[in-house]
């Protein structure tokens, strides 16, 4: 599934190079039209699209917007998840096409992100008195999760020539591509005769449908372009923030390995805070003895 | 250039267009979840033996539980409340003298009742309760001890009884209303006297001080007539009669051979028809729509689906009930692989539909179950948490997940 929307976006890229480099052979069979060159080269920068590619890691985290149990207890102790933050290193891909205008640029970027976060749950059954039998586990969940973003955002560049420092915000649509779910049982047994430490063997779940369709986001972030002949390299920091849950709702309950283990995913939003490299390419005026970076202040 | 600004402008429509999340539905907590009624206490335990919904949506689950002090320590009573979406209300532990029910809760109106017993006298009593587990009430049975089994007939607002008398060596069989007054006369059977092939009062003993094998024992009334089933012990041997209680009525068996063979489980379809799971040493059989003429049917001829995943002497319960306008028979029991497993039927054509399994990871047992007000199936059964703690559990179904398990044609 992941390698498919891969070839989706290499194609999408691949057709549009092709299309922009039809559009220069043109160009090249007809010399006069670079008569007017300074004219031109201030259009290059005043109103351009560009087309590139980027990649990156992320880090990224859950917020609860509401807990679920299937644990209910009658004493009144509840030990709740124990999510972390910004704790496994994840990775993803974009597709960028920007339409720039006097410095501001409007850019759509399908993103391909492979998402961690993780959380554990600690149960414990004893006796009031000191010195009585006990048993202690942990329950430690981690995800893996894979979205296809659809993010449209609004870029400004601040300002330089070679350099240029920018700010963007945004929103995004995420697609539900894949997930898996592994939980490690741990604990200590002191029920046995002394502190017997185990672990057992995980539980690896495809939890694809325990989590929703889609949801939206905002993004904010600020990034560099370095302009390099006639590409930008570029330098993006995204943080991305949902708005709605990424659990789905109707599928809950459905899956019965982990319902009969004890276990419910909460409603969670996602946090991800991306860097990536990447290059854009201009497709309008691409000619050698053109420099992106000559664009007159 | 303007194929750019049409894929461009495209795909900035297509994402406004797009850009929503999955809906959520509240209500989708009620028509499933699965709840785990946890307590951090070591050493304490709890067998369910029945639930039932009640008018606010909610659920009573009945439970046997340990008790510190008694000469019943292992049959004390505990009920416990959940919400409509399975959390946890409330619960409590009746005290010493009200010991060993059995699998009877019904509701009637408001109000809910169960069979159970006096730890002093061993006398049986209607214990009466409403939903917020208030106002609880206990009366007594005239004349049945050792309760062992109870079946509401909502027509007569009467429950119809199984007891036992441990002196005579009896089993007992009546009707009794509400108030505990006797509305049919008892009758009783022989249970056999002193020790025969097999001792009679002591395994009876250990059924009810919850030390030894659960016998299924059951009563009921046939649809339709006034003559009463049960399963029980007679003449040494697991028997299923029927008895129309009057006092010259020597009734009709379809004997069992002692505790080997016998019915684990039994449910008047209206005439001669039932449906049935019936045991033979550890094998167990099922049958939604048996014919059964006691007296002149061998039990061992009956019962053609067997079921060797099924846990030997498990309990099993039957659910008459209507799926998608099918009249469906709904068998639920425990498996050998620790799940708990229900079983679906075709009353009319004794065809059977699918199997469902629920409970993974920890063990489960089954306990009982019942059909909720919106079309859904509520199973309770007890899992045992981190492989040793037995805590009541709750599966609730949607009607969507019960219609799944009807193939329809």
């Amino acid at each position: 599934m992941k390698k498919h929307y891969l070839y989706v976006l290499l194609c999408l890229f691949a057709t549009l190079q092709l299309s922009a480099q039809s559009s220069l052979s043109k160009k090249k069979r007809q010399p006069s039209a670079y008569n007017k060159q300074n004219k031109e080269n201030d259009q290059f920068l005043q109103k351009q699209f560009w087309l590139g590619l980027k990649a990156g890691t992320n880090l990224s985290s859950v917020t609860i917007e509401n807990r679920y149990a299937i644990f209910s207890p009658i004493d009144g102790f509840e030990t709740p998840k124990k999510y972390d933050r910004y704790k496994g290193l994840g990775t993803q891909i974009a597709l960028e096409l920007s339409f720039s205008f006097k410095g501001f640029s409007i850019s759509f970027q399908p993103t391909y992100q492979h998402a961690l976060f993780s959380y554990s749950k600690e149960y414990f059954w004893g006796g009031t008195e000191e010195g009585a039998l006990s048993l202690e586990m942990t329950y430690d969940h981690k995800h893996k999760v894979d979205h296809l973003l659809f993010p449209l955002l609004v870029k400004y560049e601040v300002a330089g020539n070679k350099l240029r420092p920018y700010l963007q915000a945004g929103f995004y649509q995420g697609l539900r591509v894949s997930a898996n779910k592994d939980i490690t049982i741990r604990g200590v047994d002191h029920a046995s005769g002394g502190d017997n430490e185990f672990e057992k063997e995980s539980i690896a779940i495809d939890a694809t449908n325990l989590f929703a369709k889609n949801h939206w986001g905002l993004i904010g972030g600020a990034g560099v372009y370095y302009n390099q002949g006639n590409v930008r390299l570029n330098l993006d920091i995204q943080y991305r923030h949902g708005m709605s849950s990424i659990i789905s709702n109707k599928n809950r309950y459905e899956n019965d390995m982990l319902v009969g283990a004890g276990e419910v995913m909460d409603d969670l939003s996602l946090q991800s805070v991306s860097v990536s490299l990447g290059c854009l390419f201009p497709m309008r005026f691409l000619g050698t003895g053109f420099k992106s970076s000559d664009r007159k202040k | 250039m303007k194929k750019l600004y049409t894929i461009f402008s495209t795909s900035i429509c297509v994402l406004l267009l797009w850009s929503c999340a999955e809906e959520t539905d509240s209500a989708i907590g009620k028509e499933k979840f699965t709840s785990i009624f946890d307590v951090r206490d070591f050493n304490i335990s709890y067998t369910p033996l029945d639930i039932v919904q009640t008018s606010d949506g909610g659920y009573v689950v009945l439970s046997a539980r340990p008790l510190e002090e008694s000469n019943f320590s292992y049959s004390g009573i505990h009920l416990l409340k959940a919400d409509e979406n399975g959390n946890y209300v409330s619960d409590i532990t009746l005290g010493d003298s009200l010991v060993h029910a059995v699998s009877s809760l019904t509701l009637d109106g408001e109000k809910l009742h169960f069979i159970c017993m006096n730890s002093q006298s061993t006398g049986a009593r209607i214990v009466s309760f409403d939903a917020s587990l208030g106002n609880i009430t206990a009366k007594m049975v005239e004349g049945l001890t050792y309760p062992s089994a109870a079946n509401y007939i909502p027509e007569s607002k009467a429950f119809a009884l199984l007891g036992y008398n441990s002196e005579d060596k009896q089993t007992q069989i009546t009707v009794a209303n509400l108030s505990g007054q006797l509305i049919k006369p008892l009758k009783t059977f022989i249970t056999g006297l002193g020790g025969g092939e097999i001792i009679i009062d002591k395994i009876m003993i250990e059924h009810f001080l919850h030390t030894g094998r659960q016998y299924p024992f059951s009563v009921g009334k046939v649809k339709g007539q006034d003559i009463y089933y049960f399963n029980a012990f007679v003449n040494y041997n697991f028997s299923m009669g029927l008895t129309n209680l009057s006092e010259d009525d020597e009734g009709t068996f379809m004997f069992g051979e002692n505790d080997d063979v016998g019915f684990s489980a039994v449910t008047s379809l209206g005439n001669a028809s039932y449906a049935i799971a019936r045991f033979d040493h550890t094998d167990t059989y099922l049958d939604p729509n048996a014919s059964l003429s006691p007296g002149a049917i061998d039990p061992t001829e009956i019962g053609y689906n067997p079921y060797p995943e099924l846990t030997p002497h498990a309990t099993i319960k039957i659910l008459p009930t209507e799926i998608s306008e099918k009249k469906i028979i709904v068998f639920g029991s425990s498996t050998k692989s620790k799940q708990i497993g229900l079983y679906f039927y075709d009353q009319t054509t004794r065809a059977f539909h699918t199997s469902r399994y629920l409970g993974f990871s920890n063990p489960y047992e089954f306990s009982s179950m019942t059909r909720t007000a919106d079309g859904g199936l509520a199973i309770c059964g007890v899992t045992y948490l981190a492989g040793r703690f037995p805590r009541i559990c709750i599966f609730k179904l949607s009607e969507e997940d019960v219609k799944e398990n009807v193939v329809i044609e």
